[in-house]
This record gives C-alpha cells, sequence and structure tokens, in this order.
C-alpha cells in the first residue's frame, strides 16, 4: 500500500521528459557556474598568498634598512 | 663688556630671525652616519617601492575578481531560482500530488474527508506578509515553503 505505482498520460510523458531536459540542462548551467565561482575564489585565495608573500618580503626589507639606518657601524 | 653687550645683540638679533630652526638645532645636532653598503640599502628600498607598486596592482586585480565573483553568483542565484521555478511549476503540474498514503487512508476511514486531503497540497500555505525590505520577505517566504516541504516529506516516512 505504501508504495503506490504512479501513471503519467502518454501525451502529457512528452512534455514531461522535455522539461527533465530542461531541468538537467539548467542543473548543469548551475554546475558550471558554481565551478566558475570556485576557480575566483582560488584566485581570490592565490592573490592573497601572493600579498602574504610580498608582504614578508616588504617586512624583510624595511627590516635591513632600518637596521643599517639606526645601527650605524661604530670606528 | 662692549663686546660681550654687541655679540648678546646679535643673538638676540638672530633668534628673532630663526627662533625655532635655532631651537631645533640645539635639541638635534646633526650626525653623520655612515652606512656601509649604500648600494645595498639604495637597492632594497628600490625593491621595497616595486613590491609596494605590485601589491597595489593585486589589490586592482583582486577587487575585479571580487566583483566577477559578485556577479558570476548573482548568476548562479537566478539558475537556481530558474530551477526551482521549473520544479515547482512545470514538473508538479505533470505529477500527481503527494499525500498518497493519507488520501487511502481517508478513503477507507473517512471518504468525506478526500477532497480536503487532495486540495491540502494544490493550495499554497499563506505567506507571511512582506515587511519591510524585500530580502527578508524573501527569506520568510522560503522558510516557509522549506516548512511546508519538510512537513510534505514527514508525511511520506
Amino acid at each position: 500500500m505504501e508504495k503506490m505505482p504512479v501513471f503519467v498520460k502518454v501525451d502529457e510523458y512528452d512534455d514531461v521528459l522535455a522539461l527533465m531536459k530542461t531541468i538537467r540542462h539548467k542543473l548543469d548551467e548551475a554546475k558550471e557556474t558554481l565551478l566558475k565561482i570556485h576557480d575566483l575564489k582560488n584566485e581570490e585565495d592565490h592573490q592573497l598568498e601572493q600579498w602574504q608573500n610580498t608582504l614578508e618580503e616588504l617586512e624583510k626589507k624595511v627590516e635591513f634598512i632600518d637596521h643599517a639606518l639606526s645601527e650605524p657601524e661604530q670606528y | 663688556m662692549q663686546n660681550n653687550m654687541t655679540n648678546t645683540s646679535k643673538k638676540k638679533a638672530v633668534k628673532k630671525h630663526h627662533p625655532k630652526s635655532n631651537v631645533h638645532k640645539e635639541n638635534d645636532p646633526e650626525y653623520m652616519i655612515q652606512i656601509s653598503d649604500p648600494s645595498m640599502v639604495r637597492k632594497d628600498i628600490l625593491e621595497s617601492l616595486r613590491e609596494v607598486i605590485i601589491f597595489m596592482q593585486g589589490y586592482e586585480k583582486f577587487t575585479k575578481i571580487q566583483k566577477e565573483k559578485v556577479t558570476t553568483i548573482a548568476t548562479l542565484k537566478e539558475d537556481v531560482k530558474g530551477l526551482k521555478g521549473l520544479i515547482e511549476q512545470k514538473l508538479k503540474k505533470y505529477l500527481p500530488q503527494g499525500k498518497l498514503k493519507s488520501i487511502v487512508q481517508s478513503e477507507e476511514t473517512a471518504p468525506p474527508d478526500e477532497n480536503r486531503l487532495i486540495q491540502t497540497p494544490t493550495t499554497p500555505s499563506p505567506l507571511p506578509p512582506r515587511v519591510g525590505k524585500e530580502l527578508s520577505g524573501e527569506i520568510e517566504q522560503l522558510e516557509s515553503q522549506l516548512k511546508d516541504i519538510e512537513s510534505q516529506l514527514r508525511t511520506l516516512g
């Protein structure tokens, strides 16, 4: 009784199949868009990583300059 | 004495002309600092400048990526909305209404309730009135739809 069979009229069946095709197409589009968002997120992360490296390099250079200016060699 | 007087008057005159610079000179004497490797320091300064510029360029790139991401997210939202519309409005029409189990049971126990049970899924649940912003209304609408779907799933077991 719980699993009752479902019947669809034949003339509507074609429409249902066409609709399913459209839904699948839309789903594929959404999946592609999501992939694009994922790629963009990766690009963002990569950019942030680059910033991190650049700042670290910059910090090293500033430290060197600061050292050269504030602690000169004494004779 | 006269020399002293003249000296003091000269000093006073000088002070009148540049009082601030004199004080500054007294407080901060000039130092000559030897930089052991000036070319290296110069190179470091130039490289630092270059990296700052690269950083700023990266900022421009990052902003561009963010804008593109926002646009893509909006596209995805539209796609999902379209999917929802297709499933909810079109596909649902082709398929029979849910709660078959309830219908069968009601047929056995109380036949007059059949119409009511069949009609319940077709009639949409009353949506909360749109209050304030459009977004909050949309969220409330989605929440009510979610509750409706969950209740339908619960009846399916």
